[in-house]
């Protein structure tokens, strides 16, 4: 039996996956080879955005980085159209799938699709398709523009095409990966014929023991005993959802414990805390940013946590942050909307929700002030059956290879 | 009474150079009552080894009793190596000749200046160290019933209050701090170059890691609490204290001027810092509404240290030549003189923008003197309705309010109601007040 051979295609890298869409999307990759798929990965990216990329990535040309220039927030979307309207692109990602030939072609998020549509026209070609939705985009995007208060003519008329494309492609993809129960509800109300839960997983973590020494001097330098970890790239719902739950007003942090933020959200604090305001100083007499991470510093450094924070105010994906804190063994104060999808979690030792802005700075003093968290053998186990990848992609992979 | 030792910092003052000023001398002061109590000990943080040792609040009592021009004790008494180098390089200076000193200057100036500033530090920092080195007090060995007391200003030293919180959590002690002002957070642009970072870092950790706060003043208090609130600590406990205004140096009548130009009864005084947020400003302007609508004032007596970001305003005083006649600045004045100042002035002035308290307009009053004060939040604290005040943005306020002090009745009318309501503070009443917010809290 010929081998299912699968082209994916995305707006990112990801041979170093850091932020949530490229960890999930080289999982599925993974998830492929490890079932016998025959799999190959095409990002459509922009030069030095991403310090590491794959052989089969293409990097967008100057035209196209001009739009992103004016719009940033716009950028995948500018790269999924990039497919078809980019000179550079458009015959390579032809030649690629000339010669790969795959029996289906996979669009990690929506954007792809902008481009992909008019080329397999063009090429007069209809493999199958698979949507791998991560969230419902249009909404997301909506709202990030509104915030950064760039919701102009052109993102008006974006949105409304991310929505089009992503009702169309619900409706014409062979199958339609949802990452949560409501995302797969609304994906099935978009006309989705064969909609697949495949929730967001983690690599289990194996924490080096240099990388852990490496933060444990890092702390005791400083005379910092304990610390609650906040890990997230420079996404503006990753510093609202901050700014919600923990605010810039950290006093309630004991003196002898931080907050440590990972990951390019990191920037933003340190970009906009700058005016002679007692805030923006002593922000950072409580608050750590340590910058974007190598995988293995970053799992170092949440070995070396006592709580792993999640102030996840919005967003309609399931959460890889929640399922890495859930493993990490650490305690974890989250909000309802982090711990949507592992509810039956709440009553684990350990693990704080919090409805309130209030709730979560006096869950976090809490977590920063008990004991380590001791979680059972059993519960463990329970925790890795759901979160772990392989568990998490099992139905996407089984639905592939019986409607493939 | 307290149960436990009162433990005393006196850092601030052990360093302290010069005479006594705003919250030394409420340092000094309330040290000294429970010094004399036998209520408390004393100690010092050596800033190298990041320890804190005991310390004799003797040598700083007999010090600051009896001479004339005290030098600190952590350093040497002598001029200081900055100031004999800057005087040797000023000599050396001054035989170059006229027209290469002026193409000389702008182009070595800035680069002189940061080179001796990172010297000085330099130097400062290996003359603490030799001292510490050869300070042999021991460690203090604080116990959980001890409350430790910080009365001077630390916030230079920039891991003292961490130090201390760490030493709190570890021990069990109880902590208080005094509050003079958090002027730096609310109007940094009175301060040099990162003032406000290390007082916002210093507040900070003082509002999180004592056990209770004591302030000067309810505006100083309210100020506090808004801070807090604005970086999310909880609102301190603690308490206001009122500060002593009692005067020690006994009037000589025989005593000379501290300057020839000033006469008994014909010049007015301003007394305190020179420096922006004191607002010397204003009383320029005032002289120059006086000089155009040909109004003689009474000669004015700016009495303080210069301090931050004054020099335009010096500069103009001495070289405007419709204001420079009618002003002397003195700096460098002892009890004796400062006495004789406040009982011959004919009254005083206190135009300053922001204050933490306001000590000379206490010691006006205290001297039976007339004080036209800016309307201040603190500085109202102190007298109340007794005086009579103005906006310090507002020259020709202060101006028409002088003018009806030119007015002898008008003048010994209030004289004699200061002498009849002002109440006298002590510091004994003072360091009471200290001690019950200690018992309180």
């Amino acid at each position: 039996m010929a081998r299912l051979r699968i082209l994916m295609i995305g707006t990112y890298p990801i041979a170093s996956a850091h932020h949530g869409g490229q960890k999930r999307t080289r999982a599925i990759k993974e998830a492929y080879e490890a079932a016998g798929f025959e799999v190959r990965y095409v990002a459509v990216f922009r030069r030095g955005n991403y310090p590491r990329s794959g052989s089969d990535d293409l990097i967008v040309t100057e035209s196209t980085e001009q739009l992103m220039d004016i719009h940033p927030h716009l950028g995948d979307v500018y790269c999924g159209e990039a497919i078809w309207t980019d000179e550079v692109v458009r015959p390579r990602l032809a030649a690629i799938i000339h010669s790969f030939k795959p029996d289906a072609i996979e669009i990690e998020q929506v954007y792809g699709y902008l481009g992909l549509k008019p080329l397999l026209t063009s090429l007069t070609m209809s493999p199958k398709l698979i949507y791998s939705s991560h969230n419902i985009e249009y909404a997301m995007k909506r709202h990030i523009l509104e915030q950064a208060e760039q919701f102009d003519d052109e993102a008006v008329a974006q949105v409304a095409a991310i929505e089009q494309a992503e009702r169309e492609l619900a409706a014409v993809a062979d199958v339609v990966v949802a990452v949560s129960p409501a995302d797969a509800k609304t994906l099935a109300g978009f006309g989705a014929k064969r909609v697949v839960l495949a929730r967001n997983g983690i690599n289990p973590l194996k924490p080096n023991p240099p990388d852990v020494s490496y933060w444990q001097h890092h702390f005791a330098r400083q005379q910092v005993g304990r610390f609650g970890l906040f890990v997230a790239s420079y996404h503006p719902p990753n510093w609202e959802g901050f700014l919600e739950y923990v605010s810039d007003r950290v006093g309630f942090v004991p003196p002898e414990s931080r907050i440590v933020i990972a990951g390019g959200v990191g920037r933003y604090f340190k970009q906009s805390l700058t005016q002679r305001r007692p805030v923006d100083r002593t922000f950072w007499r409580r608050v750590e940013a340590v910058g974007e991470l190598s995988e293995a510093r970053l799992q170092g450094l949440i070995a070396s946590a006592s709580a792993i924070l999640l102030p996840i105010a919005s967003g309609g994906g399931s959460n890889l942050k929640t399922a890495e804190a859930l493993i990490s063994g650490r305690a974890v104060v989250g909000t309802e909307a982090a711990f949507r999808a592992f509810e039956e979690f709440a009553s684990y030792p350990g693990v704080y929700i919090a409805k309130t802005p209030e709730a979560f700075r006096a869950a976090t003093i809490d977590a920063l002030s008990v004991e380590p968290v001791r979680r059972s053998i059993e519960q463990q186990v329970a925790i890795e059956a759901v979160v772990l990848w392989p568990a998490c992609l099992r139905p996407l992979v089984s639905a592939l290879k019986e409607d493939l | 009474m307290t149960t436990g030792t009162i433990w005393i910092d006196l850092t601030d003052i052990y360093y302290w150079k010069g005479y006594l000023t705003g919250i030394q001398r409420v340092d000094f002061n309330i040290s000294r009552r429970l010094y004399d109590r036998g209520l408390a000990k004393f100690f010092i943080y050596h800033e190298r080894s990041r320890k804190f040792v005991e310390a004799d609040f003797e040598p700083i009592l007999q010090r600051y009793l009896t001479a004339n021009a005290p030098t600190s004790l952590g350093t040497v008494a002598r001029p200081s190596l900055r100031l004999r180098t800057k005087v040797r390089l000023r000599e050396n200076y001054l035989k170059i000749r006229p027209e290469t000193r002026a193409w000389l200057t702008p182009r070595v100036k800035p680069v002189a200046k940061a080179v001796s500033g990172k010297i000085y530090h330099t130097l400062y920092l290996a003359k603490q160290m030799r001292f510490e080195a050869t300070d042999n007090s021991p460690e203090v060995q604080f116990t959980s019933n001890d409350n430790i007391l910080v009365l001077g200003g630390e916030w230079g030293r920039p891991n003292f209050i961490d130090d201390l919180g760490r030493l709190r959590r570890r021990v069990g002690f109880k902590l208080f701090h005094f509050i003079h002002d958090v002027i730096p957070l609310n109007a940094p642009q009175f301060f040099g170059p990162g003032h406000f970072e290390i007082s916002a870092d210093y507040f900070f950790e003082a509002a999180a890691q004592c056990d209770a706060l004591i302030y000067n003043s309810k505006s100083c208090r309210n100020e506090v609490e808004a801070f807090c609130q604005q970086v999310g600590l909880p609102r301190p406990q603690g308490g206001i204290v009122r500060l002593g205004d009692e005067t020690f140096t006994e009037y000589d009548p025989s005593a000379t001027p501290p300057d020839t130009r000033l006469t008994p009864g014909n010049f007015i005084l301003c007394q305190g810092t020179i420096e922006m947020r004191k607002n010397p400003q204003l009383l320029y302007y005032v002289y120059k509404l006086a000089h155009q609508e040909g109004i003689s004032l009474p000669m004015l007596a700016i009495v303080g240290k210069p301090g931050w970001l004054t020099s335009d305003v010096i500069y103009a005083f001495k070289h405007d030549p419709e204001v420079s006649g009618r002003v002397a600045i003195l700096n460098g004045i002892d009890d004796r003189h400062s006495t004789w100042l406040f009982q011959n002035c004919r009254y005083t002035l206190f135009p300053a923008i922001y204050e933490g308290w306001g000590l000379p307009v206490a010691e006006a009053l205290v001297h039976g003197k007339v004080c036209l004060a800016s309307d201040a939040d603190s500085v109202q604290e102190i007298a109340g309705d007794l005086l009579d005040y103005y906006s310090p943005f507002d020259a020709r306020a202060c101006f028409e309010l002088m003018k009806r002090y030119q007015d002898d009745t008008v003048l010994a009318r209030k004289e004699a109601e200061i002498k009849a309501r002002y109440q006298v503070q002590t510091w004994d009443k003072t360091t009471d007040e200290v001690i019950s917010v200690i018992e309180q809290n």
